[in-house]
């Protein structure tokens, strides 16, 4: 956990304050309580917005009063606001603008003090409480920035999507590399478009239901150029601003499945082949098997003999012809 | 006695033939050069009592072993007393043999070349 700055830290303040007595009286306050501090102390709008662009590091909490000679009230607010990022801003201010003041709270600005009340404890409480907060606040954005960093730059096309109408609110940049929309283009489709008008339903369905309800998972997707592509649809309910969402993600598998095919072609090719070892080789091979099974019932006969040992000849070259065929077969296998 | 040998090939009809004349020079053998002749030549016989051997091959141009078996079972076997049919095949496809064990009728399923023992078995010495 990130440690809170403060006491023992270097810590910084930047005070926007026309009055120079109230200046005074709150830099007193802030080198009671704070031993390492550094103030810096601009009179009005345009100074302070140069210091704080100009300023190497940014300083740890800004004290704005709301009304400074060159610019003031909600003008000023939106204003330092868009310029001091993170910074925590308290607002200093009188009992004319306490309802302004109020209000700012719901803009961005961490809390308010009015002038005739601040003494040092109550300085200190509250700057301690806008720190101990901004630095909770940092951390939340970090890790929403990590995932934010998980969903973009997953190799898996991945979608964000309205539980109920299936828009698409978030696309990463796998999906739009993989599909060939753009951000913008996906932000303005629904999921379903995706899929061909046979599969509406079911997707909606699938996306509907429960894991396991639907056992189908292999669906239809088209690419921006009119490819076709079978998928796996991965998916899971998710909270998240405001309402829940569902993450969804696709995985391609055409290519898995090409590679299936190609593989029960071939088998099938084999199967032919065993098929032909057992009917076309076995023929001229049993004929040489049964010549000779007769050669050995009469081995006195010559002319009878010569006759059997041409046909011998003969179904011999036919086997050899064969076999060399089905090296052919085999080797032409891969082949579709 | 008679034997038909239904088959395609002529140096295995040759063989056959020659080995049957080999254990017995009195037995008479008809040669067919497929299934539509076998049952033309098995046809000349119908009604008879004599005893009748059917060797048959499988693959054959025309009417193969296959058909040569439902036509002859659709025929009533031509009303022969004494028929009994082998397949013999140069096949050891597993599908051919169970196949042939279908028809109850076939006596045995032979694996080409038939040696002196098969035929022995075949003509019942």
């Amino acid at each position: 956990m990130k440690h809170i700055q403060g006491l023992s830290e270097n810590f910084s303040a930047l005070i926007i304050e026309d009055n120079q007595g109230d200046f005074v009286l709150i830099e007193e306050y802030l080198l009671e309580k704070f031993k390492k501090i550094t103030i810096k102390h601009c009179p009005d709008y345009a100074t302070s917005i140069e210091q704080i662009r100009n300023s190497k590091e940014e300083f740890s909490v800004i004290l704005l009063d709301l009304n400074l000679p060159d610019l003031g009230g909600i003008e000023l607010i939106n204003s330092m606001l868009a310029n001091s990022s993170q910074v925590p801003i308290i607002i200093l201010t009188g009992y004319s603008d306490l309802a302004m003041a109020k209000s700012s709270l719901q803009i961005g600005v961490y809390d308010y003090l009015v002038k005739d009340e601040i003494n040092s404890d109550i300085l200190y409480r509250t700057i301690t409480f806008a720190l101990n907060r901004s630095s909770f606040i940092n951390q939340i954005e970090a890790e929403k920035l990590n995932y934010e960093n998980l969903f973009n730059f997953n190799p898996q096309p991945t979608w964000l999507l309205d539980l109920q109408s299936f828009k698409i609110i978030h696309a990463n940049i796998a999906a739009q590399k993989k599909y060939g929309y753009s951000l913008e283009d996906f932000l303005k489709m629904s999921f379903t478009q995706l899929h061909p008008q046979e599969e509406i339903q079911l997707i909606a369905h699938k996306l509907t239901s429960k894991h396991s309800e639907v056992a189908r998972n292999q669906f239809t997707h088209f690419l921006r150029n009119g490819k076709e592509i079978k998928t796996e649809i991965y998916f899971k309910k998710i909270k998240s601003d405001s309402d829940s969402g569902l993450i969804v993600q696709s995985n391609d598998i055409s290519e898995t499945l090409k590679r299936i095919n190609t593989i029960e072609v071939q088998n099938e090719k084999l199967k032919n082949i065993a098929w032909t070892q057992s009917h076309i080789v076995r023929a001229p091979l049993s004929r040489i098997l049964g010549i000779i099974n007769l050669i050995e019932q009469q081995a006195d006969d010559l002319k009878e003999i010569s006759f059997w040992i041409k046909q011998l000849r003969t179904s011999t070259n036919e086997m050899d012809e064969i076999v060399r065929k089905i090296n052919d077969e085999t080797n032409h296998l891969e082949e579709n | 006695m008679e034997i038909f040998i239904v088959d395609d090939d002529l140096i295995q009809r040759m063989i056959v033939s020659k080995m049957i004349k080999i254990i017995d020079p009195t037995l008479l053998t008809t040669q067919c050069e497929n299934g539509k002749i076998g049952l033309a030549m098995l046809g000349q016989h119908r009604d008879s009592s004599h005893e009748i051997i059917v060797l048959l091959d499988l693959n054959m141009p025309i009417l193969d072993g296959w058909g040569f078996l439902e036509q002859i079972e659709k025929s009533d076997f031509y009303n022969l007393h004494q028929l009994s049919i082998y397949i013999v095949s140069s096949s050891i496809d597993e599908s051919d043999i169970s196949k042939a064990s279908q028809y109850g009728f076939v006596k045995n399923f032979l694996h080409k070349p038939l040696s002196r023992e098969d035929l022995n078995t075949v003509i019942g010495i």
